[in-house]
């Protein structure tokens, strides 16, 4: 079969239209048996609860946050030099979380670790958002002298 | 059918079965490690490691632990992050920057033991080879 010159242009642009097509419909063919598979075989570990406990255990029983050391470190013990923002972002170091602790005796202490998450009202998402707060009786060493006091810990990540 | 025609098909039929081959490939290796468990247990292996990073701070003693290594892994521990290299799995964790930790790769080999020994304020991370359990 002969072709004019515009012939042979309409088939090529023709045969290259199809092959378009075909990469297109292979690709979404490829998406869907994908996705089908994947889905029920994408088993994800839910550890958010978790971590965020371990955390908070982090702060309160880790000799270079928060806890009173003399020869030993005596775990729920808070020591109120260790309580401020350099001493806390040294010892807790993430751009993950964002976290707030507030040390109540009898005053109120509050440091927010994490500047990139402290420009949002804590926890202002749920759905987003896991977010913890949990408060602990603990006794804070001051001044050489033990004294009661609250230590509340609220912590926020992404989903 | 003219000659281009016979020889167009040829090289379509061997790009379609080469295609074929290729997607067959992928996806059987990919039903295989999450069938038979593989995938789930490198992800339960770097949240486990990864939960002990965040966890090892608190520890106010020294401490070791040991891993039984069931598989070859290629392990990268850098600045708060652990990486299971070639399985695209990282678990970010928090750091102490007190703590003293290795930035380094780590070859684990099957049979092996991924050993992590925390000493004051260091940590520190091998492997021993063949050790009978």
């Amino acid at each position: 079969m002969k072709l004019n010159k515009k012939g042979e242009m309409f088939n090529l642009t023709k045969e290259y239209m199809l092959w378009m097509v075909r990469i297109i419909v292979f690709f979404i063919v490829f998406g869907v048996i994908v996705i089908i598979i994947y889905i029920p075989i994408n088993y994800e570990f839910k550890i958010d609860g978790l971590r965020h406990s371990l955390l908070r255990q982090h702060l309160i029983y880790d000799k270079n946050c928060l806890s009173y050391e003399d020869e030993r470190a005596y775990p729920g013990i808070i020591d109120s030099k260790k309580f401020n923002q350099d001493n806390l972002e040294k010892c807790f170091s993430s751009e993950d979380y964002g976290t707030q602790i507030t040390l109540k005796t009898n005053s109120i202490n509050t440091i927010k670790l994490n500047q990139k998450w402290n420009k949002f009202e804590f926890c202002f998402d749920k759905d987003s958002f896991y977010c913890t707060n949990q408060s602990y009786y603990v006794l804070v060493y001051d001044k050489n002298k033990l004294e009661p006091g609250i230590l509340n810990i609220m912590m926020m990540n992404s989903k | 059918m003219d000659k281009k025609g016979v020889d167009t098909r040829t090289v379509l039929w061997t790009f379609y079965i080469l295609l074929v081959l290729i997607i067959s490939y992928v996806l059987y290796t990919f039903i295989e490690d999450s069938a038979s468990g593989k995938a789930l247990k490198e992800k339960y292996f770097i949240n486990d490691l990864g939960l002990n990073f965040d966890f090892l701070p608190s520890l106010n003693h020294d401490l070791e632990i040991k891993y039984n290594i069931e598989d070859d892994y290629k392990i990268q521990f850098s600045d708060g992050k652990i990486t299971l290299i070639g399985k695209n799995l990282d678990y970010n964790y928090v750091q102490d920057e007190n703590f003293d930790v290795p930035y380094r790769e780590i070859e684990a080999k099957n049979g092996s033991k991924l050993i992590i020994n925390k000493k004051d304020n260091t940590i520190l991370i091998n492997t021993k080879e063949n050790e009978i359990k």
